[in-house]
């Protein structure tokens, strides 16, 4: 084996890498952990990384997109609005509407958070339209799972398995989507509301929809309602107990919760993630140690040892 | 010719002993199968031409016998493997002649359905067909549709994240499973998801879907139910090439006017369908397109006055719409009977499941027809063609000698074309054994070990449903282990 290179210094201005196997190269020599950030645009959530960070913000462009397909490939730190462009030329949109949260997110950030938009319930996440990626493992390997084609079956689902992980498990360098004809989209708002922004704490709620009624009673603060109640935005000036913690909220009513908003001494001391069953944790964990057995991605951003 | 990797002569030894724990976990002496006349009963799957008798079959009644037998298993070393329906085509249920067969078919009760949520909760045994019907006065149904529906568990489209007809417009099993009981090997029990939208950390449902019984055994699936639309017809359109009906549903693709199913099948297959089932199918076509469309009875007109355009102006010579609800169930019976119908016309068929993109459908099929001619062998086509999933069946005769390993080299030059053209060796049936051996057309060496590590990490002795999936080179199995150990009819 050859020596492992210096710790990085990197941050996102500087966006080094340009293409995914240097970014590759750069991992398989780590020897500390990094973070790993596309556009920023949620980096207000999980707890506060404290490593280099690594930027994938150089590894823009459209790799390849097949408007009569309705495929579209791109480098995961393309900008969504740069996609967007693209994809209007064609009379085309993407699917699921992610939350911009004020910014410009990036391909990659928004498949690794599976944050959907106000058309889940029709056009599911951002996890049910990701046909394949490309992506780094905690080892510095640059691999592909999954393809270019709607119905494939072949092998382990691993580019659903890293939507949702927030770059814990791997680096997205590459993703390929399924898009949709304009015509089928019907209401495009995603955004937290407005309404409950200035409220220091506000977590993002999903929940089985027929409690939504029940938390309406009893949450002391503002509440809006999206997916006709299957979707719920919770703020809160302070968490007092359980019946002002969005998390407790969510677990009750068999849902799960992610504080999107919070302060950052909040964030130092709590997890925003939902905290999981010992059962999940464990299962978690198996994963983790799977794609990144030495922690070297986002190191605790989520949850302990995650 | 597939091998498996030859049965531990040290776990064949236990038998005795093994049987004995397994019936004191069960609690009951009929949940354990050990006369060689009924294991037979568990020797294949919808890939008939392999067939392997299992050491021992434990019917499980509950979560907590899985969990027992698992973690005896796990505990003891001894390959287990879950079943339900055995209704894949990827020989997904063939057991190793040293495995325990975790049976989940006596767990097939619909526990719970919520209207308000438009969610089931269904024990892993329950027929997919039968959510659908639990559901339907309440004016839902579950979307994904298998061809086997009316035998294949929800347990087994769970491990194999099954497709069908009519995922062209709803999407696969993936996109409607919102939590399992997932039980892992040493018997822990975890609840996973629920009956809210997505889920809290990471995605172990997708994970878990799809990975072919091989991380853990699901024993419960919360699934999402959707409304039945108002009404839904078929058109049936006949077309005197293949070619031209390929373009068209290239064409239908390219507008973005999804229709609910557009199903293709070819001369051979129409020939055997009609014979089958009498549904009145096109004899004097090359090929047909079966394509339904739904919702108010207005949208229905519309569409079926573009997708009847569409099929005219791509030289469709025959159009016939469904008029009822009784001419609409023809046309179906038809198609979901075509396996079987092939069945009567051929002593064997092996089907194939490469999808491909919808734009290459044309040349694809040509270069289909190219191979099976040079190897001399009929090839009927039935396929989800709108989303380029083809389903290509070989047909030949098991008694002439060494015909199998040319069926299986004549298909691995198909998969190898739809792979070319941008597509996948498997769109819905699985990789099981039968497409083990043609991973590394899609995987290199390090993407296959990544998926091996998950494994491993869900399962470190590799016990869970071994001899699938990965090449046995590729799962440590010593070479001089990789016997055959497949009795083919």
């Amino acid at each position: 084996m050859t020596q492992a290179a210096p710790a990085p210094e990197f941050t996102p201005e500087t966006a080094p890498f340009t293409t995914p196997e240097a970014l590759a190269d750069c991992v398989a020599g780590l020897d500390q952990p990094i973070e790993v950030q596309g556009a920023g645009t949620k980096a207000g959530i999980g707890y506060p990384v404290s490593a280099p960070c690594v930027s994938t913000l150089g590894l823009a462009g459209i790799t390849h997109f097949e408007p009569r397909e309705f495929v579209l490939g791109a480098l995961a730190g393309t900008r969504l609005s740069v996609i967007e462009a693209t994809l209007a030329e064609h009379d085309l949109i993407l699917p699921f509407d992610p939350p911009r949260f004020g910014g410009d997110p990036t391909l990659g950030g928004v498949i690794a958070t599976n944050i959907g938009g106000a058309e889940r319930e029709s056009l599911g996440a951002p996890r049910d339209n990701v046909l394949g990626a490309q992506y780094i493992n905690g080892k510095g390997k640059l691999l592909k799972a999954g393809g270019r084609v709607v119905k494939n079956v072949s092998g382990y689902d691993i580019p659903r398995g890293l939507s949702g992980s927030w770059g814990t498990l791997a680096i997205l360098t590459e993703i390929t989507i399924k898009v949709l004809p304009k015509a089928r989209a019907v209401e495009q708002a995603s955004e937290p509301p407005v309404a409950l922004w200035s409220a220091p704490f506000v977590w993002r709620v999903s929940v089985p929809r027929d409690r939504a009624k029940e938390i309406a009673k009893t949450w002391p603060g503002q509440m809006v309602q999206q997916w006709n109640g299957a979707l719920l935005w919770l703020a809160a000036d302070e968490i007092t107990g359980e019946s002002t913690d969005g998390h407790a909220v969510a677990a009750g009513a068999g849902g799960h919760a992610l504080l999107i908003k919070s302060p950052l001494s909040h964030r130092q001391q709590h997890s925003c993630f939902q905290p999981l069953s010992s059962g999940n944790l464990a299962l978690t964990r198996l994963l983790k140690r799977a794609f990144d057995p030495a922690g070297r991605f986002n190191p605790g951003r989520m949850y302990e040892e995650v | 010719m597939l091998n498996m990797p030859s049965p531990s002569a040290e776990v064949l030894a236990r038998r005795e002993t093994i049987a004995h724990d397994l019936r004191a976990l069960l609690g009951n002496e009929a949940l354990l199968i050990t006369s060689s006349n009924e294991l037979k009963g568990y020797e294949t799957d919808g890939l008939a031409c392999y067939r392997t008798v299992p050491m021992l079959v434990a019917l499980a009644e509950t979560t907590e016998h899985v969990a027992a037998v698992l973690k005896y298993c796990n505990d003891h070393g001894v390959p287990v493997m879950a079943r339900g329906a055995g209704t894949s085509l990827a020989g997904g249920a063939l057991p190793q002649l040293d495995a325990v067969v975790l049976g989940l078919s006596k767990m097939n009760e619909i526990l719970d359905v919520n209207i308000e949520n438009k969610t089931a909760l269904v024990q892993a045994g329950v027929t997919n067909k039968n959510i659908s019907v639990a559901v339907d006065d309440l004016g839902l149904f579950y979307a994904p549709d298998p061809s086997s529906q009316i035998a294949c568990t929800i347990g087994g489209n769970v491990a194999m994240n099954s497709g069908g007809a009519h995922c062209l417009k709803y999407g696969v099993t993936t996109n409607h499973i919102l939590g399992v009981k997932f039980v892992t090997m040493e018997g822990e029990v975890v609840d996973i998801g629920g009956e809210a939208y997505d889920l809290p950390g990471y995605d172990l449902l997708g994970m878990i879907v799809g990975a072919e019984g091989q991380l853990g055994v699901v024993t419960e699936v919360t699934v999402r139910l959707m409304d039945k639309p108002e009404a839904a017809r078929p058109l049936l359109a006949g077309f005197d090439s293949a070619l031209d009906a390929g373009a068209c549903v290239a064409a239908i693709m390219a507008t973005g006017r999804t229709p609910v199913a557009i199903e293709f099948m070819d001369r051979p297959a129409i020939l055997a369908c009609e014979k089958f089932t009498g549904a009145g199918y096109p004899v004097e076509a090359q090929a047909l397109l079966i394509i339904e469309v739904e919702g108010s009875e207005a949208e229905i007109e519309e569409e079926l006055a573009f997708v009847e355009g569409m099929a005219r102006d791509h030289g469709a010579i025959s159009l016939r719409v469904a008029e009822d609800f009784a001419s609409a169930e023809n046309i179906w019976k038809g198609r979901k009977s075509a396996f079987g119908a092939i069945g009567q016309i051929s002593p064997d068929y092996l089907c194939m499941d490469g999808t491909i993109p919808v734009t290459k459908l044309p040349d694809v099929l040509e270069q289909i027809y190219a191979i099976g001619a040079r190897y001399g062998f009929e090839i009927a086509n039935i396929f989800h063609a709108g989303d380029g999933n083809m389903h290509p069946l070989i047909m030949y005769d098991s008694h002439q000698p060494g015909v199998l390993d040319e069926v299986e080299a004549c298909g691995a030059e198909i998969l190898k074309v739809c792979v070319d053209a941008g597509g996948c060796i498997t769109g819905e049936h699985g990789v099981g054994i039968e497409k083990r051996d043609h991973m590394p057309l899609m995987f290199s060496p390090a993407e296959l070990n990544q998926m091996k590590e998950i494994k491993r990490q869900f399962d470190p002795q590799w016990l869970l449903n071994g001899g699938k999936v990965f090449p046995l080179d590729e799962v440590g199995v010593p070479a001089d282990q990789i016997v055959p150990n497949r009795v083919s009819v």
